[in-house]
């Protein structure tokens, strides 16, 4: 049976940077992750709203940190991937591998 | 970074955002790189703010409009019955500067945490209804020698005004 609620593209990478980065995942480092490991340049107020939905849909919680003076005396937002956005994750993944396997077109290349 | 603070606090974009492009600007990202990030940080904070609230949208749009109906229903009450001279033509600096500055700061005051996006959506209204007015009235505008560049001129100053009455409001911190 097809899910209701199929991540998009953004949100797969936010959820999956959360997964790589652990606790020291806020808005700079996520992006930062997205840009190394996703090799894709992203706003860091594209992440904010990603992850503002994916608040919404329950797949992510967030808490405040301490204020630091690099940042102007301003906290960092710490975010963590949820038990629901794992579930999330893990069948986007499931999706992707089966829509993947048995096509030659896909098979071979690096890009 | 202070007059990028300045727009993105005056557009009301989250403090822990702001942390972050100051965090990232003081580790060595160019001035283009902060302009980029601020420009999206204000995009989405307006799309945000209009998508969530589209009845507040609508508000602010109306206020801004009952506003200027009032104003316009005052103006010919003064030209029809004033008999002083300079009258009219004081009336047209109030309309042109004073009064779209305090629809800008009703709007503002009364929409104080997404001010910037229904300030925005009201602006939006009076150019959708001037392009409107001026489309469907072309050809009789044209036929007099500068009145399309004068209309032009008044219409750019108005919504200007507006924009600075509502972002010279200043919302009172609530501590």
């Amino acid at each position: 049976m097809a899910r209701k609620n199929s991540l998009g593209d953004l949100e797969l990478l936010v959820l999956l940077a959360l997964v790589r980065l652990g606790p020291k995942a806020y808005g700079v480092t996520i992006a930062h992750e997205i840009e190394t490991k996703g090799k894709r340049s992203v706003a860091i107020a594209s992440v904010y709203l990603v992850l503002e939905r994916l608040a919404d849909k329950g797949l992510v919680k967030s808490e405040l940190g301490e204020a630091t003076p690099e940042r102007g005396g301003r906290a960092k937002r710490y975010f963590q991937i949820t038990a629901q956005g794992l579930r999330e994750v893990r069948a986007t993944r499931a999706a992707l591998i089966g829509m993947w396997q048995g096509v030659p077109q896909l098979e071979g290349g690096t890009v | 970074m202070k007059f990028a603070e300045w727009l993105l606090r005056t557009f009301g974009v989250d403090e822990t955002l702001l942390g972050d492009l100051v965090e990232e600007r003081g580790a060595g990202r160019s001035a283009m790189w902060l302009a980029l990030q601020t420009a999206a940080a204000i995009a989405t904070q307006i799309g945000r703010d209009l998508r969530r609230h589209p009845v507040l949208a609508l508000r602010a749009i109306a206020t801004g409009w009952l506003l200027t109906t009032a104003w316009g229903v005052l103006f010919n009450w003064v030209e029809i019955h004033s008999r002083h001279r300079g009258m009219t033509s004081m009336m047209i600096v109030l309309t042109v500067l004073v009064w779209p500055a305090f629809v800008g700061w009703m709007i503002a005051q009364t929409h104080r945490a997404q001010r910037a996006a229904m300030l925005l959506a009201y602006v939006a209204s009076g150019v959708s209804w001037s392009l409107y007015y001026y489309t469907a009235h072309f050809k009789e505008i044209i036929r007099i020698p500068n009145q399309l560049s004068t209309d032009a001129l008044f219409t750019s100053i108005i919504l200007l005004s507006t924009l600075a009455g509502g972002f010279l409001h200043r919302p009172r911190r609530v501590h």
